[in-house]
């Protein structure tokens, strides 16, 4: 097998199995129970949560454990604007985000929120200048994603944070979920930023949303103090932590790790681009780990289904646009409806080998061989 | 005439129009227009046969469909279209 669809979701590192498992076997008292076994649970769940402020350089205070990346943006975001809707009820946000942003944005505009997109460059990058144009008295959110899960476009996300310093009304979110583990991102400025275990190695069911100290948030889930009143349920103290081992394993080597992914990003744009029909969508800055591309004429789930005959496994966009298959993030980016309606991601990793990628290549190249002269 | 909007909530085209729909109900009072969420009023979706792009307007009269947006549209798309029906 081939896996190259990594910002989907990747396999539990081995040693981060190790940590889940004995904390399943050794640390399953509740870590509120005041009891030694009890205690004993908590000063794990304490642990985990000081390696992971240190790692992210903030205050274990200011890091609630989640479900996951979806789980961090709803909280973040109906969180934020259930508790300040007094001052306003305007939101903004961009054409590149996950539906677990939408979703939440969409539900808020039904309440009778108010909702802009901020227009992006022709790199996909945030205009600044739209986004100061937007911004009214009644702004109270602005929600970002440091990278967009299709393309692998890098927003400005520090920028955005201190040209947002200077209206202290309004709350700054960042999903973090693509880029974590692969970006170092200064949260100075920055009010809340959500991802998830499982897209770096660890397990699925647990996530962080960081929340600055002295913001206010209704929480999602009422009953009382978990590890913290934001967030209430019975400490899941396997998940919390296997996440800081997986955290603390994907920035250990971080310097190596993006170098590598960055020469196997190199060499399959290289190898891609000398096809006639295949145009590379993600731009030269995007993140290496992403890469999105489109093969004119050929439908995404054609393409993934001819790659996946030989076990090479890839991923296509989710549709909701103007017509039928087409991306709307390949098409706010690209403004070509041919390319939008054929395009995939191909999504490594630091585990990817060279060996994998040139036989990838050779797969795609039958592939697209095969599918091309058949029209 | 009745207008059938179905929309969901994770869909950026869907929030998107909905600023722009507001401002038609503001300017056409009288306007019959039912909203159906894609995920949650299945069963009404189905009777449309709606695809997976969304949102999609559909113009009816005399139960009779005569018109359907589907998709991202402008703000005079939708006024004119509103027009073209009323």
């Amino acid at each position: 097998m081939i896996y190259l669809d990594y910002s989907a979701t990747t396999p539990v590192d081995s040693e981060v199995i190790k940590t889940f498992s004995k904390a399943c076997e050794s640390y399953w008292a509740n870590p509120n129970s005041l009891h030694k076994e009890g205690v004993k649970a908590n000063a794990l769940i304490n642990a985990s949560t000081e390696q992971i402020a240190e790692i992210l350089g903030v205050k274990p205070s200011e890091i609630i454990y989640t479900s996951g990346a979806s789980e961090s943006n709803n909280l973040a975001i109906k969180g934020i604007c259930e508790k300040y809707q007094n001052r306003g009820k305007h939101i903004i946000t961009t054409n590149f985000e996950h539906s677990s942003i939408y979703g939440p944005i969409g539900y808020l505009q039904k309440k009778g929120f108010d909702v802009d997109f901020v227009k992006t460059l022709d790199d996909g990058k945030v205009d600044l200048e739209d986004l100061k144009r937007l911004i009214r008295d009644d702004t109270i959110l602005v929600s970002v994603t440091a990278v967009n899960s299709e393309i692998g476009i890098i927003e400005p996300i520090e920028e955005i944070g201190k040209l947002l310093k200077n209206y202290p009304k309004i709350f700054y979110h960042v999903d973090l979920t693509q880029s974590i583990g692969k970006q170092k991102i200064d949260l100075t400025n920055i009010d809340l930023a959500s991802f998830s275990a499982h897209k770096f190695f660890g397990v699925k069911g647990v996530g962080v949303l960081y929340k600055k100290e002295n913001i206010n948030i209704e929480p999602l889930i009422h009953g009382g103090k978990s590890t913290t009143i934001y967030r209430s349920g019975t400490p899941a103290t396997p998940l919390i932590a296997s996440l800081a081992k997986a955290l603390r394993l994907v920035y250990k080597d971080y310097d190596e790790h993006n170098a590598y992914v960055k020469e196997l990003n190199s060499k399959v744009r290289q190898a891609l681009s000398k096809y006639d029909k295949v145009y590379i969508n993600s731009p030269d800055d995007a993140l290496p780990y992403i890469l999105n591309i489109s093969v004119i004429g050929v439908k995404p789930e054609v393409l993934l289904h001819a790659l996946e005959e030989d076990e090479v496994y890839i991923s296509t966009q989710t549709a909701c646009s103007n017509k039928t298959d087409e991306s709307k993030a390949v098409l706010a980016l690209t403004n070509d409806p041919e390319r939008s309606k054929s395009s995939v991601r191909i999504s490594l990793s630091y585990k990817t080998t060279n060996e994998e990628i040139d036989e990838f290549l050779k797969i795609f190249d039958k592939c697209y061989n095969k599918l091309t002269t058949l029209r | 005439m009745k207008i059938i909007k179905i929309n969901a909530v994770w869909c950026p085209a869907c929030i998107l129009t909905n600023k722009i729909w507001k401002k038609v109900k503001e300017d056409y009072k009288d306007l019959d227009i039912e909203e159906l969420d894609f995920d949650f009023d299945e069963d009404e979706v189905k009777k449309y046969d709606v695809g997976k792009v969304l949102p999609v307007v559909i113009f009816m009269n005399d139960d009779q469909e005569i018109e359907r947006l589907v998709g991202e549209k402008t703000e005079k798309e939708i006024y004119d279209a509103v027009e073209r029906n009323r």
